[in-house]
């Protein structure tokens, strides 16, 4: 256990280090930095400025440089207001981290919940409503489903604000981020429910004259977990990169929003530092994931 | 009551094949759920690629009324006529409906929806096709070569399989889109948009590991089979072998995958668009018509709804064939 939970650590550092090593180079391949202007700069000012930023440095000489800025939480200035990137970045992501907590765990135990329903009601009317629910909302965008709830609760009923920072402002938004989550593990726990169900040790136990819900919930259901412990991970990731459209679409401003919001400006300190974030989240999560699944799970391979 | 109704479960499961019942019926609703995914697919096809042909206006086409631009038609309802079109009825000439109305440019939005839906649908194979090649013949080759390369190539897989390919896709959109422009100016790639190109090139680089996997799973079992043992025995090459006999029989792994990756692929391009990366204006695709319509969400939500239900029928039926596949091919998976 302790030799494979090293190795997923090291993977996911690698992960977090190639993600960094790819933007930062692919970021360096666009024509134009970005101290060129329309007047032609003065050259002293220009060699100030270039060592100012490290600019006079070899391509892996910065790299090395941004990097060891990075560990200490310095990812540089942003190119459109001037302030540190990292502010910017740490600010809003609270918020984001709020957002996708509350999502993940409103999708978790209402996915769960209806995938075990439905395997318990196989077959008949609350499966297929089951199925068909979980079908049309696989199917649908995550910004197609935002804006539909914007525009019925918000805009035509009037439930709630359309945001505001305090009160039930975040229930949209929550809701929004947790359908595609939920469906998913819905599904998910519906497949290994019933393969667990049709084991002989359910069998067993029913003879045994076990109360049915100490069979489904006690026994089937802890061994049904480890496939929906291995989605979480998926599913945290989900929820980071789906925050950049729900947070566009109620105008929130986290860290997916911040992100889109600096694509749009082409400000690249900024993409930079979100996508390392980002993608050490997504890292960090689906290393969670996989140690729960083996520790639920002794069985599973060690590869 | 409660043990008299376990027992009679317990009875009732006792003597019967369950697992063979089983095996039948998913394969039975498999075909059924590929029939109807398949149907809606079909319907799909024609509406999109024939009826646009009975449709006398283009998706970038701003509407015109005997050969003077019509700035009345801004905005309208589906099936509304404007105040010059209406004029031009009176006079007794036909004007052709606006079925999904028009948008604020004055284009005709049921046009614009059915090219969207081509560029998406289009987009969505394209780069399923691409991902498909890569990745059957790079797990093709690690699962028939076995041993250290074997070990080798997967290792790469694991390693990109690890990377988040959303955020590496709006990553190469941002880059490409300023090394990219000025090498496309003037050639044919540049109707596509920098945008477009680096979705396909993502994809050729980081989806095609989902696929090796399936299809190196399925090479190490079928190369143990007596018929390619034989056919090595009468020396054909290694090639031939992979090619004549164990690819084919990758086919329903392929198949099912491809058919899972297409929608991916669609929400891919319709996530990318929607963030302002999507395919380069005035061509449209259905998430850059949803994204242009949210601006004007209270007053026109219809023009939300048009390419949205198109993108969820196009996906709920790619997603009904490909678990259908999944459960004619593999009755005795999980999902």
């Amino acid at each position: 256990m302790l030799r494979y939970a090293l190795k997923r650590v090291f993977l996911a550092l690698l992960t977090v280090f190639l993600v960094a090593a790819i933007t930062f180079f692919a970021m360096h391949c666009i024509p134009g930095g970005p101290f060129d202007t329309e007047k032609a700069t003065d050259p002293a000012t220009r060699a100030a400025l270039l060592s100012r930023f490290h600019l006079d440095k070899s391509v892996p000489e910065q790299f090395w440089l941004y990097l060891s800025g990075a560990v200490r939480g310095d990812f540089g200035i942003s190119l459109k207001t001037g302030r540190e990137v990292s502010q910017m970045v740490f600010g809003a992501f609270g918020v984001s981290a709020w957002l996708g907590a509350l999502s993940l765990l409103a999708a978790l135990p209402l996915g769960m919940g209806l995938g075990c329903l439905a395997a318990v009601k196989r077959g008949r009317a609350g499966d297929h409503a089951m199925l068909a629910l979980t079908t049309l909302l696989m199917a649908t965008p995550g910004f197609v489903v935002a804006t539909l709830l914007l525009l019925v609760f918000c805009l035509r009923l009037g439930w709630f604000d359309v945001w505001s920072a305090n009160g039930g402002g975040s229930v949209l938004p929550v809701v929004a981020l947790a359908l595609y989550p939920m469906a998913y593990i819905a599904r998910l726990t519906r497949a290994s429910m019933l393969e667990a169900l049709s084991r002989d040790y359910v069998r067993a136990e029913r003879a045994r004259g076990l109360r049915e819900s100490a069979v489904i919930f006690k026994h089937a259901l802890k061994n049904a977990a480890p496939p929906v412990a291995a989605c979480v991970g998926p599913m945290a990731a989900y929820a980071l990169t789906g925050s950049m459209v729900v947070e566009t679409v109620f105008t929130i401003g986290g860290l997916g929003s911040r992100f889109v919001e600096s694509i749009g400006n082409r400000d690249y300190p900024v993409i930079m530092a979100a996508t390392i974030l980002l993608a050490a989240l997504i890292a960090l999560f689906s290393l969670l994931s996989d140690l729960a699944c083996r520790a639920l799970d002794p069985r599973v391979e060690l590869s | 009551m409660k043990a008299k109704l376990a027992k009679k479960r317990f009875l009732s499961m006792q003597p019967d094949f369950g697992y063979l019942n089983a095996g039948a019926s998913r394969r039975r609703l498999g075909n059924l759920r590929t029939r109807l995914g398949a149907a809606i697919l079909l319907l799909i096809l024609l509406a999109i690629f024939l009826v646009p042909a009975f449709v006398p206006y283009g998706y970038a086409q701003i509407i015109t009324v005997d050969g003077q631009r019509d700035r009345g038609a801004k905005n309208l309802a589906p099936f509304a006529y404007s105040e010059m079109e209406q004029e031009a009825i009176a006079r007794g000439e036909t004007v052709f409906p606006h079925i999904f109305g028009t948008d604020e440019l004055c284009r005709d939005y049921f046009v614009r929806v059915m090219y969207g839906a081509r560029v998406s649908l289009l987009t969505g194979v394209f780069a399923t096709l691409v991902v498909l090649v890569i990745g059957a013949v790079y797990g093709a080759i690690a699962g028939y070569a076995g041993g250290r390369a074997d070990l080798l190539m997967m290792r790469v897989v694991d390693l990109i399989y690890a990377l988040p390919d959303t955020l590496m896709v709006i990553l190469f959109s941002v880059v490409l889109d300023g090394a990219l422009m000025d090498a496309l100016a003037g050639t044919a790639l540049a109707k596509l948009g920098s945008n477009l190109l680096s979705l396909f090139i993502v994809f050729g680089a980081l989806y095609w590991v989902g696929m090796a996997r399936l299809v190196r799973a399925r090479v190490l079992s079928l190369k143990k089979d007596e018929y390619v043992l034989a056919a090595r025995a009468l020396g054909a090459s290694p090639l031939r072998i992979l090619r004549r006999h164990i690819l084919p029989g990758c086919a329903p792994v392929i198949l099912t995958a491809a058919a899972a990756q297409i929608p991916s692929a669609i929400f891919t391009e319709s996530f990318l668009s929607f963030i302002g990366l999507g395919v380069q204006a005035p061509m449209p695709s259905l998430g850059s018509l949803a994204n242009a319509a949210r601006g004007a969400l209270g007053s026109y939500p219809h023009k939300l709804v048009f390419p949205a239900v198109v993108l969820c029928l196009i996906v709920l039926a790619f997603n009904l064939i490909s678990d259908g596949l999944r459960d004619v091919f593999d009755p005795r998976s999980g999902r």
